[in-house]
């Protein structure tokens, strides 16, 4: 059997399964799901019997003796009825991917036991050489970015992703949708401890002799309510005489014209602070309520379903893996070591070229009429 | 295929009388071919490990030179499963427990993985090797092995666990009837049931309640829980012929040896079965209708056919300490030395 399974094309396509009940299973009340990517449990589809969805009491998922299929327990669909099972939040181009039992289970067979290159090596060391290889490969080999589309609040703070482990970048998003992006204040930050005092300024401390802070942060405060972007930003009033009239008008359109300015601060689009001690994201207050998108990866172990490789990594992640258990495994000759270590780099430069999808149209089409050097 | 128990007790016999060095009973033989069973099996992991040991320097052949593969056959002999069913994740071990090569739910999709109890409290706090349903593991104690996470998780559906092992082998057992005349002993080809009742004509002497009214002559065949047959004790699966003559029970007849019976328990055939009397005929099983306290029934080693010329070897090596004869023990301890030496020679 190839490896796309049994599901066919039209319950990929559909994200369904149809049966046309038999006479067995008009008696027996039974449906087997013939897919390769067994749904769950029952909150994973939907039955209809005849265009009509089906109330979820009178069916079970998964039958107790068999983990696929539906069992109806009452209102058993008659002969030729039309049973149809729609799945509900499927993804579509799992192919591409390789999951993390597949890995283990390869590499266990095709790595490990007598005669093999790694022998008597426990499964649980493989499955945790298998998990770090999938966090390191998020981070940059196979990296993919997960999106949140956020309005900023009043508050001008944000939660920091449930799996989040760092960003990639954060854009403000304008009415035609188009993403401006958005860049870290460096003359700023969060202070996590804001030390209260008196007017000594003497620290001040609770009852346990723990010492009492202040919450926010007079740093924050003031950035919230002081800062104004336009005059960090360094743009110039119409009424501005010197200005004006010791520069050209036209160059004053753009910011980054006027000589002296420094161009980190020269931005219209607004600055976040990273508060990691508290796992947030704050803002300046020209971007209370701006709707944002946050680009960020994650390790790729926060959820079940995201513990995979592209299959263009699959090989490194082997490699990886070998490595990882050759070095940290006593008595073996360095000489192996630094040649899975080659091989491990090797397959992941391979691993990394494939996966940034440079297409040599594309690059022509961004490139064309281009005839100056690139300065950034 | 399993190695003969008789073909060996002669075979050591005829070695041991020659030169009238002395008699091996059959009570010493079958302790020695347990003895020597239970060590060649024993050495046969060693075997193998070496065996592997040199194939990974490649010093094995292919085809028929690929001795680990014939000591794997040997193992193979004393393969085994057994399905266990886990409670709150507790499973019993099989009894005849051996070593266990691998515990898979019984699909055997998904392996249970047995870890180190002294890194089980790592493995379970990492996130990263913390246990899962799809990537169980296990533990042993000395009677069960526990399972992490339970089966008891309802998203565990797949079943009970399957778990491949080397078993220990029945214990082989040259069994003999006594000749009444001349005092020599036979050997007895039935398989030895170690609860059974000996299969064959059983006589007389087993009925305790005979029936002479109203019987019908012929001959019935009965099984133990049909048709009203029962027994006062736990016994199973027995199925013996009943034969009435001259209107009284003449001759029992055991078919099948059943299991689970003991000396002393009855079995109750009821009069409607076989005659029109009134009174039930009972029989009364003694010692020697059964095959644990009797010299009946035998057991062949499980050892496979290859080993045989280790095991008689093997066997005679012992029997000089019994029958004290330093002579066959040193020819046996050389002949021993000699066959390690040609496989250690690989």
């Amino acid at each position: 059997m190839g490896l796309l399974g049994t599901t066919t094309a039209e319950q990929y396509y559909n994200s369904s399964q149809k049966f046309t009940t038999t006479v067995a299973q008009a008696s027996s009340g039974d449906f087997q799901l013939t897919v390769s990517n067994l749904p769950a449990n029952e909150e994973a589809f939907i039955v209809y019997v005849n265009g009509v969805e089906v109330d979820r009491s009178t069916y079970t998922f998964p039958k107790a003796t068999t983990t696929d299929t539906i069992n109806f327990t009452s209102g058993l669909p008659v002969l030729n009825d039309v049973v149809l099972v729609d799945f509900i939040d499927r993804s579509l181009g799992d192919y591409r991917y390789i999951n993390l039992t597949d890995i283990v289970t390869n590499f266990m067979y095709g790595y490990t036991g007598n005669g093999k290159v790694l022998n008597n090596i426990n499964k649980s060391e493989i499955l945790f050489q298998a998990k770090r290889g999938i966090q390191e490969f998020a981070y940059d080999v196979a990296r993919i970015e997960k999106i949140q589309e956020i309005s900023v609040p009043p508050s001008l703070t944000i939660p920091m992703p449930q799996d989040y482990v760092h960003y990639v970048r954060l854009s403000w998003v304008d009415t035609a949708g188009v993403e401006h992006p958005i860049f870290p204040a460096r003359y700023t930050s969060r202070p996590s401890e804001s030390i209260a005092q008196d007017a000594n300024d003497d620290y001040l401390y609770d009852e346990n002799g723990g010492v009492l802070q202040v919450n926010p942060s007079v740093t924050e405060n003031r950035f919230t309510d002081e800062f104004v972007l336009d005059k960090f930003a360094g743009k110039s009033n119409k009424d501005d005489y010197y200005l004006f009239s010791h520069y050209i008008a036209n160059n004053l359109q753009t910011s980054s014209s006027r000589i002296g300015l420094n161009p980190e601060t020269t931005n219209y689009n607004g600055v976040f602070i990273i508060d990691e001690v508290n796992g947030q994201f704050g803002f300046d207050s020209s971007m209370a309520d701006r709707v944002i998108t946050l680009k960020y990866v994650s390790d790729g172990l926060a959820q079940d379903g995201e513990m995979r490789i592209h299959k263009f990594a699959e090989d490194a992640i082997y490699k990886y893996i070998y490595h990882a258990i050759l070095s940290t495994t006593l008595n073996i000759p360095e000489f192996q070591i630094m040649r899975a270590k080659k091989e491990r780099r090797a397959a992941m430069r391979n691993a990394k070229l494939r996966l940034s999808s440079i297409k040599l149209q594309e690059l022509t089409q961004v490139m064309t009429g281009k005839a100056k050097i690139i300065k950034r | 295929m399993a190695i003969n128990i008789n073909k060996v007790y002669k075979t050591v016999l005829s070695i041991l009388n020659k030169e009238q060095r002395g008699y091996l009973t059959p009570a010493e033989y079958n302790n020695l071919a347990q003895q020597s069973q239970r060590e060649i099996l024993d050495k046969l992991f060693y075997d193998y490990n070496r065996f592997l040991n040199l194939d990974n320097f490649n010093r094995i052949n292919e085809g028929l030179a690929d001795i680990p593969s014939k000591i794997q056959e040997q193992l193979d002999e004393f393969y085994t499963y057994a399905d266990i069913t886990l409670t709150d994740g507790v499973g019993a071990l099989p009894t005849d427990l051996y070593k266990i090569l691998d515990v898979s739910i019984t699909n055997q999709t998904v392996e249970v993985e047995k870890v180190d109890k002294s890194r089980l409290s790592y493995l379970k706090s990492s996130p990263l090797t913390k246990p899962t349903t799809t990537f169980p593991v296990y533990y042993q104690r000395a009677a069960d092995i526990v399972v992490e996470p339970a089966l008891t998780d309802a998203a565990w559906t797949l079943g009970a666990l399957r778990m491949q092992y080397i078993q220990v082998p029945a214990n082989p057992r040259w069994g003999y009837t006594t000749n009444a005349t001349y005092g020599t002993q036979l050997y007895d080809t039935e398989v030895f049931v170690a609860t059974g009742a000996v299969l064959g004509s059983r006589g007389t002497g087993i009925i305790s309640t005979n029936q002479t009214v109203g019987l019908t002559d012929g001959t019935v065949t009965l099984t133990l829980g049909s048709d009203g047959v029962i027994t006062s004790g736990s016994g199973t699966g027995l199925v013996f012929t009943v034969t009435v003559s001259g209107s009284t029970i003449t001759a029992i007849n055991i078919t099948a040896a059943g299991t689970g019976f003991a000396v002393g328990d009855t079995i109750t055939i009821p009069h409607e079965l076989v005659w029109m009397g009134a009174d039930d005929a009972v029989l009364t099983l003694r010692a020697s209708d059964l095959y644990n306290s009797s010299t009946r029934g035998s057991t062949n080693f499980t050892l496979h056919e290859s080993n045989e010329t280790e095991l008689i070897i093997s066997i005679l090596g012992y029997a000089g300490f019994v029958i004290k004869d330093p002579s066959v023990l040193q020819a046996a301890t050389q002949l021993s030395q000699a066959g390690a030496m040609s496989k250690a020679q690989q």
